[in-house]
């Protein structure tokens, strides 16, 4: 399914299911029921059939039951084996410190008056971890039987960015989620996940025999059709429940609250993401060891404000995101105002300011410094190894010559000077800058490639998405010149740069023209790669279309194979990606001899010349008489093929 | 691969465009010149190249397995080309290490490793200090298993970027291939770094740790282990690893392990890669379950069978009986039933056709129940025939064993393959294999006579009261009734008296039944009160022709008996029985042409053959049709070849129209005519009674002297008669002959006609007595013998006694009485028409008699 058809999908799934949950809901489970069921029939099918044998087996007198149970047995065997292998999926474990009891009685105490007041059952464990946000796991205790234990996640550094109050909100939010058994439905479908790809797995091995290749195309099939079709009511329903748990604990913490919460969050995932992490991570080129008080350091950075322009550019992003398709919380300002309050009464009060206290900070007490402690040395060992990496790689560039390490994040690399390099080396040494320190300091290099060659899709788009996101409207520019290029190698990350930087800013009609492209686009490539997969006498052909001067190196070629006779040189006529020829390159050797074996003189001819022919563009090399003479014959007989002859000379 | 059978199937032919390079296989791993090569692949008949399957590339033949890659040769080779050529054409259009690599990789993929090896040199040539890119194609070469020059451009990329981990790795993994770890493990420590896991692959730090251990350095081993612990916690609980580490930790003695515990997965029994357990414990549970599972089956299997038995009930009384097992419902069964009952001992209830309780024991080995099959069958009343034989399959069959099963009313048979259902009429047997045997177990129905017959000699009780159980059900079987009375001794005629007068009330009457009564009580000397008992009978149904007949029958005046005989034919004028009498009665007088009409007359009405047909064939003798018998019997026997008794009556005609010398080759005729089995049995006495029929009595006494069976019978006492040698019976040798009171007389004929008048008195006597034993007509006859005053010769007609037994009395008493001699040796001649014994004897009598009395 194209993501044009996705998308039109989730949005008629949206206009059928809304304001009705509750029929959503049953249709996804109804969904999931019936990716279940493939699995299940063919799991029935095992037992019945296994099952049949023995209970007939244990009826019927020797030797008929004896040789029933004899089968009976191992099919209920094999189907119990490929019950544990494809229904008992496995659950990643949860991450982060767990709170022990006594710990963070605060927090207890705000979860105890939250569970109490909407009247649920109590979070088996909460945890705190490193991620900037708050969710509810369900682990089920007894596999596919169920009896989930809940596990409540609250992320240390989304605390210490919330206000007391606000964190109220979150957490009410997410015992909304509990206490309508949201976890559930969301259990089910990575259950079904798992499933689904424990059968992939066994279906990547080899597979012999027709029954097996046919099984493996009808599941495949039945996969494509109907995982688009689950994934999008899923996803419309993830989002009804976000809306549905912001409702309610908009009632109990205040919409104003909620709405504040989730401003900040907005505003500082980018800072902690472009600004904050990266900073940190920099650090890397000096220090060999990572620092030990990172959640310290967060806490000292939240209390200074980004630069008016970073500042500006994330409350705008903020205020203007649009919900994509594929997301599965809906984007703020759908949030806000499905709580009645206007997005842009937030613009006003711009980039938040660190809260104070923090949320952490009251509800985790005297128990914040340690479990923050313990938090960051876990980071610095889980960290260590890459960080060192990091760091020997920027020494390593050091040593080779490069650009003094840049001390802040204005040193740039510019290009060596005044000697022009070539594009790729140039191209190479951007590209080696980017992966290093990212796209800002390879700036110039970035520039100079594109300055040699404007139509560098490379360049293009690293410098376009940096561009993109540091809000420079040239950066939209380049990425739209690589997509209208069709650059295979590079269309497919100019797109999704696009895609970011449109769902960011809320241009949904852009967002879906470029999936629409990006579509024709990956519709087109499989084309080609077909078109181009055979060569066969009935295909059109055309003049090799080649100048005198690209042909001479040919020539020159064909002239010292001195058993080559004639040549003979067309292009497939392509209806996608035309601008890449396809050439196919025909030869005959002199005559020798008795003229026995001709095509063995002409086959050694041709292996000799694969090597060696350069063109622009695809070749296939084929001797006038052989196996392709048939193919060859109607190259020769083209007007204008022929390209040399020896005699001619 | 292709593939042949007996020179038959797939081959390759033609081996061009040969590539070689030295790798291990892909199959077995073993290292050889992997040949690659265009061939053609053919059908072939005895390896001769009949139809083209097409050209195919063959990659990487092994030399050891033979086992390779195959490709339609012509679309391989355009792949091929266009997808190098398009790679390589990417690299020069837009030059860089990574279009380089997937060039390079392109080739290596189409096994082009010179090509690639040239492109190889280009790239390098183009990036000379380009790490990446040499670690990059020293990691494509390892894959295309090419390890010399991935090993040199790995130390090249280490030698330019010391702190490029691919480089770092894979030189590493070379120095762990020559043993030097130490060194391996120096450029692998960035992999030992904490937090490694989340972003490297640990494989190298895996492989090392393995080589230490191989080495024997255990502590370095465990070391790498634990650090492989904490970046991957999950492989703690993997079987491969846990015994990694308690191996190296129980070679440096440790007490304590740096492995967590063990957690039990299920998933963990259904998978083989990360599985906590070892592949043996996998199996293991697998095969435990299976071999649970078939136990707890095969248990549940041999238990269902032990509770769900099969009783058959062969209910062969023709009405419905009436089962009940032990406190079970009851069950009405007709014909062939089956009830499923549990093994063990149980009490089988019978109402209805049969009344009666029966204990049945009903049991198996355990094995048995799943390699035999048994057969319990209840009889109720014994009534049903069973017969028990094995089928042999056998390119040789062995002969098949028969058992007649009468009597019993519950059988078990141990195993029965076929039970109630006939056998294959073959099976496919493996060569030299054994011969199977099978038992067939069958249920003989309307054979009740033969039953009977076949019963007699092994268990008479059984067979009696197997007879007066199917009697009293079927009354109206005069075969069996014939076989019984014909089988009782006279020991045992109170029993059949018995028997049969319990039958005498029922309706309709069953003449047979009532003849064979009042020849019982007759013998028995309970026929005072016969004419009273029928008087009784007619008395409540005074017009019924077969008591009317029946009573003419007991009449001791011959007159009133006619009248009775008479009535019964105006009652019913079609009952046979009246008419059958009448033509006794004029048997008995010789009044051959109106016997013969009136025997007719009964055989119209479909009396039983048995009782006329001889009788009509005396008559027709005696009245002249001889020749016209000789073509109805010859035609009877082409139609049914096995019947003796139309043979000796074709003997008599043929005898009877002058035709003795035609009766021998007839009867060789006939004898080829019958199966192997009636020839063995019947050849013997058919030719002693033939040569006898023929008049050929020396013959005859020779043929029975010469033939065991036939040396102290009956029929060479009478031959002995008949050549006035009867002197030659008197030892103890022929007392078996006595029984038959009409062998005695011939021999006393005999003995009298040859001037031995005390040697035929005894004989005579003899006769007497064991006519004494016999019933009230006989009784008279022995009467006449012993009287001292000739008989009138109306009362000797009136004898209703059959008509040779007749001529030879008339013989007797004319030898006896010389006062009457001529009277009573004419009246003999007049009834001496049968040509079986007593014929000659007879004759010669007649034929004295002609002349002066001896």
């Amino acid at each position: 399914m194209t993501r044009h058809d996705f998308d039109a999908l989730v949005r008629r799934t949206e206009a059928r299911y809304a304001g009705r949950q509750a029929a959503l809901e049953r249709s996804t489970a109804a969904w999931v029921a019936l990716g279940l069921a493939g699995i299940v029939a063919w799991l029935a099918l095992l037992f019945l059939l296994g099952v049949g044998a023995f209970a007939l087996g244990v009826v019927l007198e020797a030797p008929g039951g004896v040789i029933l149970l004899a089968v009976g047995v191992p099919l209920i065997v094999y189907g119990v084996s490929q019950a544990g292998l494809f229904l008992l999926t496995e659950v990643s474990p949860p991450e982060g410190r767990v709170l022990k009891p006594g710990e963070a009685p605060a927090l207890g105490g705000l979860l105890d008056s939250l569970r109490r007041e909407l009247g649920c059952r109590p979070f088996d464990e909460v945890r705190i971890s490193l991620d900037f946000n708050a969710g509810v796991r369900e682990f089920p205790r007894l596999g596919v039987f169920g009896w989930p234990r809940t596990v409540l996640e609250v992320g240390l550094p989304l605390a210490a960015v919330l206000a007391p109050e606000e964190l109220r909100a979150v957490l009410a939010h997410e015992f909304v989620h509990l206490s309508a058994r949201h976890g559930r439905g969301g259990n089910r479908l990575y259950r079904l996940h798992r499933t689904w790809g424990n059968l992939i797995e066994q279906m990547q091995r080899p597979v012999a025999g027709t029954s097996g290749r046919a099984v493996r195309w009808a599941a495949s099939r039945f996969v494509d059709w109907y995982w688009p079709r689950l994934h999008a009511r899923a996803l419309v329903l993830s989002r009804m429940q976000e809306f549905q748990a912001d409702r309610v604990a908009a009632g109990l913490s205040g919409g104003a609250t909620l709405a504040s919460a989730l401003w900040r969050m907005e505003c500082l995932w980018p800072w902690l993401s472009e600004r904050f992490w990266a900073d940190l991570y920099r650090q890397a080129e000096q220090s060999p060891e990572p620092p030990p008080d990172v959640l310290a350091r967060l806490r000292a950075a939240l209390e200074s404000p980004p630069a008016p322009e970073d500042a500006a550019r994330w409350t705008e992003r903020g205020l203007s995101r649009a919900t994509d398709v594929n997301d599965t919380h809906p984007a703020f300002p759908a949030r806000v105002r499905a709580l009645g309050l206007p997005p842009d009464g937030l613009r006003a009060a711009g980039f938040p300011a660190a809260p104070r206290p923090s949320a952490a900070e009251a509800f985790l007490g005297s128990d914040l410094d340690p479990i923050e402690q313990e938090l960051a040395s876990d980071w610095r060992r889980k960290n260590l190894a890459a960080w060192r990496e990091r760091h020997r790689r920027e020494a390593a560039d050091r040593r080779r010559g490069a650009p003094e390490p840049p001390g802040s994040p204005e040193t740039v690399v510019r290009p060596p000077s005044p000697a022009p390099r070539d594009t790729a080396a140039l191209w190479e040494a951007a590209r080696d800058a980017t992966d290093l320190r990212g796209a800002a300091p390879a700036l110039p290099l970035l520039r100079a490639v594109l300055s040699q060659d404007p139509g560098h899709a490379g360049a293009g788009v690293v410098l376009g998405h940096h561009l993109l996101s540091v809000g420079d409207p040239e950066g939209e520019r380049l990425l739209l010149g690589v997509v209208d290029r069709a650059d295979e190698q590079w269309m497919s990350r100019a797109c999704d740069a696009l895609q970011d930087h449109y769902r960011a800013t809320g241009q949904t009609d852009r967002l879906h023209a470029i999936r629409g492209r990006l579509d024709r686009h990956e519709s087109e490539a499989s084309s080609a790669r077909s078109e181009r997969a055979t060569i066969r006498p009935q295909d059109t052909f055309l003049p090799h279309g080649l100048t005198d001067d690209s042909l001479s190196a040919l020539r020159a070629l064909l002239t010292f194979q001195p058993d080559c006779a004639a040549a003979w040189l067309v292009r497939k006529d392509l209806r996608y990606f035309p601008w890449r020829p396809l050439f196919v390159l025909c030869v005959v050797g002199k005559p020798s001899g008795w003229g026995l074996d001709r095509y063995e003189h002409d086959r050694a001819l041709v292996n000799r010349l694969i090597p060696l022919v350069q063109l622009p563009g695809q070749v296939l090399v084929l001797a006038r008489y052989g196996p392709s003479r048939k193919l060859a014959k109607v190259v020769v007989s083209r007007p204008g093929a022929e390209v040399y002859r020896a005699d001619c000379r | 691969m292709p593939s042949t059978v007996n020179g038959i199937g797939t081959h390759y032919y033609g081996k061009k465009n040969l590539s070689v390079r030295t790798a291990p296989c892909h199959s077995c791993h073993r290292v050889g010149n992997l040949e690659s090569y265009d061939t053609r692949l053919w059908f072939v008949i005895v390896f001769i190249p009949v139809i083209p399957l097409g050209r195919k590339r063959i990659i990487d033949k092994c030399p050891s397995c033979s086992r390779h890659y195959a490709a339609a040769a012509d679309a391989y080779e355009q792949a091929r080309q266009l997808q190098t050529s398009g790679a390589v054409e990417r690299f020069r259009r837009e030059p860089s290490a990574e279009a380089a690599l997937e060039a390079h990789a392109t080739l290596l993929g189409f096994h082009d490793h010179d090509q690639a090896g040239r492109f190889r040199e280009t790239a390098l040539g183009r990036y000379p200090d380009h790490a990446g890119l040499r670690a990059g194609l020293a990691a494509q070469l390892v894959r295309a298993s090419e390890f010399d020059e991935s090993a040199r451009l790995y130390e090249e990329a280490l030698a330019l970027d010391p702190d490029l981990t691919e480089a770092r790795v894979g030189v590493a993994r070379r120095k762990m291939a020559q043993g030097e770890l130490d060194e391996a493990r120096e450029l692998l420590d960035f992999l030992e770094l904490p937090g490694a896991g989340g972003h490297e692959d640990l494989g190298p730090i895996d492989v090392l740790s393995t080589y230490y251990q191989n080495q024997g350095r255990h502590e370095e081993a465990l070391d790498l282990a634990g650090h492989l612990l904490r970046e991957i916690p999950q492989a703690g609980h993997q079987h491969t690893f846990r015994t990694f580490v308690r191996k190296s930790e129980k070679a440096l003695g440790r007490t304590e392990s740096i492995l967590p515990p063990v957690e039990h997965s299920l998933r963990g029994l259904f998978r083989a890669e990360g599985s906590p357990y070892p592949a043996w414990q996998r199996r293991l549970v697998a095969g435990l379950a299976v071999a649970a599972l078939l136990a707890a089956g095969l248990g549940v299997n041999n238990e269902y069978i032990r509770r769900h038995r099969s009783l058959h009930v062969l209910n062969a009384t023709g009405r419905a009986v009436r089962v009940q097992v032990d406190d079970g419902p009851t069950e009405s069964v007709s014909g062939l039933g089956r009830l499923t009952v549990p093994e063990g001992r149980h009490r089988v209830k019978l109402g209805g056709a049969v009344e009666g309780a029966q204990e049945v024991d009903l049991r198996a080995g355990y094995f048995d129940r799943w390699f035999s099959k048994p057969l319990w069958v209840v009889n109720p009343g014994g009534e049903a025939v069973l017969y028990e034989s094995t089928v042999s399959y056998a390119e040789s069959p062995e002969p098949a064993r028969h058992r007649l099963i009468v009597g019993p009313s519950f059988v078990a048979f141990p195993h029965v393959d076929y039970p109630f259902e006939g056998p294959p009429a073959s099976i496919r047997l493996k060569k030299g294999r054994a011969p199977v045997v099978k038992t067939v177990v069958r249920w003989v129905q309307n054979e009740d006579n033969g039953a009977f017959l076949a019963t007699l000699e092994t268990d008479r009780p059984a067979a009696l009261t197997f007879a007066e159980n199917r009697l009293r059900r079927h009354p109206e079987q005069s075969p069996l009734l014939g076989s019984y009375l014909q089988a009782t001794r006279l020991p045992e005629s109170p029993r059949v008296e018995a028997f049969l007068k319990s039958g005498l009330d029922r309706r309709p009457v069953v003449v047979l039944w009532h003849r064979a009564y009042q020849n019982a009580a007759e013998i028995n000397g309970h026929d005072d009160g016969l004419p009273g008992l029928y008087d009784r009978f007619l008395a409540s149904d005074p017009k019924n022709a077969a008591l009317l007949y029946l009573r003419g029958r007991i009449d001791h005046d011959w007159d009133r008996q006619e009248s009775f005989y008479r009535r019964a034919a105006d009652a019913d004028p079609e009952a046979p029985w009246p008419w059958f009498a009448l033509a006794a009665h004029a048997e008995s007088e010789g009044r051959w042409d109106e016997a013969r009409l009136l025997f007719l007359k009964a055989r119209e009405r479909k009396i039983d053959e048995t009782a006329v047909r001889e009788r009509i064939h005396v008559a027709r003798l005696a009245t002249g049709e001889a020749q016209a018998l000789v073509k109805e019997y010859r035609d009877q026997l082409r139609g049914h070849p096995m019947d003796p008794e139309t043979m000796i009556f074709l003997n008599d005609a043929l005898a009877v129209t002058g035709q003795a010398d035609a009766i021998e080759p007839e009867v060789n005729g006939w004898l080829s005519r019958i199966t192997a089995e009636a020839r063995n049995q019947l050849a013997a006495p058919i030719r002693a009674i033939a040569l006898y029929q023929a008049g050929k009595a020396d013959e005859c006494e020779r043929f029975c002297r010469d033939t065991p069976i036939l040396q102290t019978g009956a029929l060479r006492a009478q031959a002995l008669a008949a050549l006035g040698r009867a002197v030659e019976t008197t030892g103890p040798a022929f007392d078996g002959a006595w029984d038959d009171p009409w062998t005695s007389l011939a021999v006393s004929l005999d003995l009298g006609l040859g001037g031995k008048p005390e040697e035929a008195t005894r004989y005579r006597d003899r006769a007497c007595k064991a006519l004494e034993k016999l019933n009230r007509e006989y009784r008279r006859v022995a009467e006449i013998l012993k009287a001292g005053e000739p008989p009138p010769l109306r009362d000797l007609e009136r004898l209703s006694i059959g008509p040779e037994h007749k001529a030879l009395l008339l013989a007797a008493l004319g030898v006896k009485f010389p006062a009457k001699r001529a009277e009573f040796l004419a009246r003999a001649a007049h009834f001496n028409v049968l040509r079986k014994p007593p014929y000659l004897v007879v004759r010669r009598a007649t034929a004295a008699g002609e002349g002066p009395p001896p």
